[in-house]
């Protein structure tokens, strides 16, 4: 009987692991999604596109050629609830058009934060 | 063809000048030369008077290769069309073929702003407003007029684009389907007081002993056959090319020309530069009847314009953003990689043929282009006495020099058009419509050239430009040459700057006010 229980008790337990688990990667993944590809821009360009453009940025902007630094001027983290990431960077990309720190890359009209969302993509290809 | 027309009292009101004597000696109150859109529109204004009206046409009711062959010359700098298949040259004139678009200039038009170089007409917007009424008349467009709260009761769905009005404007276009050669064809041939004399190419024009009158105007016809036209008055209506060139042309009494003793007759050439400049990706579908052309009491449409306000701010010159689909626009062939064939009914075939070939490819496209779409800019050129025309080397059948054109755009045109795109790219992302993507020859801040697919919309304005000091301009504001008392020039030629808006309705509104000055005169 105890047998039978530990047996039963390890197979949750270990269903309960692989789905948190497996879950818990895809909801990372999801989030790492978000801040490399930048929402609006996905729709219309695809990632040779992206990654074009995240060169192009990375050129202009040496100093943020690292994830790390990108992801602290981007004041973002993997970590953080998706819906907290995307009303970020909504509001991140709002506020760059509003005060005129937008670029252009590959020819798009883009924020600074699209931008470096793009070159994220771009280091995060080469991972 | 007929030769002749009577008006209802017998008299010959319509002469083909081929039937004439050589040497024909015509007397008039007042000649007008060119019966085009500003011509046929100034001799409209003087129907049913008392004064005699000589209404003088190179060409016949149709198109002639050998007609048409007059209009050809050179070009360069930037590159252009064929200079012969810009304009068409009989009764009607370029009406015959136009698309038809119409808006006013707007009241900057007409200012002197500190950032275009020479800009600055001595007469403003409000002097020319009773005419566009007249002319809106005279080319059929709807009394509406063009504000877009005007529009929106007739054609429902006029919504523009959510964007910040104190930048950006909705311009309305109305569509005139006027061909003068058709419309008004009857009107002038019964007319009692108006003579039309076909095939009669002004040849020279020639002054008086003082030199501060003209005598009379030398004719010929296509066979050489001579006549001169005496009159009171006269007006040149022959477009910007050619009212330059025959002025330059009579040059036997004064050396550089009539009217041209500060060198300033055919420069300041402007065109309008159209070209695709970059494309609209919207995020959804926008529902709006706005941007296209829809049929109401005459079809109309809206452009994207700019505020004075932002053009001041951001030191730009006019301009107007058209939208297309991009499924379609993305296989349409630059017009002017198109429009290479001197003769004008052969380029507008290929033109035809290749927007049909990019229509039936554009066929099933799906995804985010079905929400994406050209941006097409009409751009001011900024007066520049370098954009020229002059007299080339070559002579016409009729020994006339034939035209050399170099047209030449710089840095402020192609500065206002990348800012213009960036403007709009900027607020397309802060109001979330879309995204705004420059086309390539826009992304390098520092390379000031345009592109050899560079179109004009076959808009010469500006030859003969209009200002208060002599050294500066070849007409006063009354359209009359500086140095000669009885010299009246009518159309796009008199312009000072060229605005974004096609210049039909506006140079048939300086031609009505023209008419007006001179019938005060009287």
């Amino acid at each position: 009987m105890k047998r039978k229980s530990f047996l039963v008790l390890s197979g949750v337990g270990f269903l309960a692991l692989s789905v948190g688990g497996y879950f818990g990667l895809r909801s990372y993944r999801n989030r790492r999604g978000i801040l490399y590809r930048p929402e609006s821009l996905s729709a219309f360009c695809d990632d040779t596109s992206l990654c074009a453009m995240g060169k192009e940025y990375l050129q202009i902007h040496p100093e943020e050629k690292d994830v790390k630094t990108l992801m602290g001027l981007m004041g973002a983290s993997f970590y953080a609830q998706e819906a907290t990431i995307r009303a970020r960077l909504r509001d991140n990309i709002k506020y760059d058009f509003e005060s005129d720190r937008a670029l252009v890359l590959d020819g798009w009209v883009v924020s600074r934060t699209e931008g470096r969302q793009c070159a994220l993509f771009t280091l995060m290809q080469k991972e | 063809m007929r030769s002749v027309y009577t008006n209802a009292e017998g008299v010959i009101m319509h002469i083909d000048a081929r039937t004439l004597s050589d040497n024909t000696i015509i007397q008039a109150d007042l000649c007008i030369v060119g019966a085009g859109a500003a011509g046929i529109a100034m001799a409209l204004d003087w129907n049913n008077r008392s004064e005699k009206v000589v209404l003088l046409e190179g060409g016949g009711f149709e198109y002639e290769q050998q007609i048409q062959e007059q209009f050809d010359g050179t070009a360069d700098g930037q590159r252009y069309y064929p200079l012969m298949s810009t304009r068409l040259h009989y009764f009607g004139g370029t009406t015959g073929h136009w698309s038809g678009l119409c808006t006013p200039f707007d009241p900057i038009d007409f200012k002197t702003r500190h950032w275009v170089p020479e800009s600055g007409w001595p007469i403003a917007l409000e002097d020319l407003l009773p005419y566009y009424s007249k002319a809106n008349e005279v080319l059929g467009l709807s009394p509406l007029g063009y504000q877009l709260s005007a529009w929106t009761q007739e054609v429902p769905n006029l919504i523009p684009f959510p964007l910040d009005p104190t930048v950006f404007l909705s311009k309305i276009w109305q569509y005139s389907k006027a061909r003068y050669g058709t419309l008004y064809r009857d009107t002038i041939v019964k007319s009692n007081n108006i003579h039309l004399f076909t095939y009669a190419n002004a040849t020279e024009i020639v002054l008086g002993q003082d030199k501060k009158y003209v005598r009379e105007i030398s004719v010929k016809t296509p066979s050489g056959k001579s006549m001169r036209i005496s009159a009171k008055r006269f007006v040149l209506a022959c477009g910007s090319i050619q009212n330059a060139r025959l002025l330059l042309a009579s040059n036997r009494q004064i050396k550089p020309g009539l009217g041209n003793e500060y060198d300033r007759v055919g420069r300041y050439f402007m065109e309008h530069p159209e070209i695709a400049a970059g494309e609209v990706w919207l995020n959804k579908s926008f529902e709006t009847d706005l941007y296209f052309r829809k049929s109401a009491s005459t079809r109309v449409s809206a452009e994207l314009a700019f505020s004075a306000t932002a053009q001041e701010k951001h030191k730009l010159l006019n301009g107007t953003f058209s939208l297309f689909p991009l499924g379609m626009g993305q296989f349409q062939t630059p017009r002017i990689n198109l429009w290479q064939n001197k003769d004008p009914r052969k380029s507008k075939e290929v033109t035809a043929a290749d927007w049909g070939a990019a229509r039936r490819k554009s066929k099933n496209l799906e995804g985010a282009i079905q929400f994406a779409f050209k941006l097409n800019a009409r751009l001011e050129q900024a007066p520049n006495p370098n954009s020229r025309i002059s007299l080339g080397t070559e002579k016409d059948a009729l020994g006339v020099p034939k035209v050399h054109l170099h047209w030449e755009l710089g840095q402020l045109e192609k500065d206002s058009l990348r800012n213009m795109c960036l403007l709009l790219g900027r607020e397309f992302g802060k109001t979330e419509l879309g995204r705004v993507r420059l086309n390539a020859f826009l992304t390098d801040p520092e390379n000031h050239q345009f592109p050899d697919y560079t179109n004009g919309g076959w808009h010469h304005m500006g030859t003969t430009r209009m200002h208060q000091d002599p050294k500066k301009g070849v007409v006063n504001e009354n359209c009359r040459i500086h140095s000669v008392e009885n010299l009246f020039i009518a159309g796009a030629s008199c312009f000072t700057t060229g605005g974004a808006a096609n210049p039909t309705l506006t140079l048939t509104a300086l031609s009505l006010r023209l008419s007006d000055f001179l019938k005060k005169q009287n």
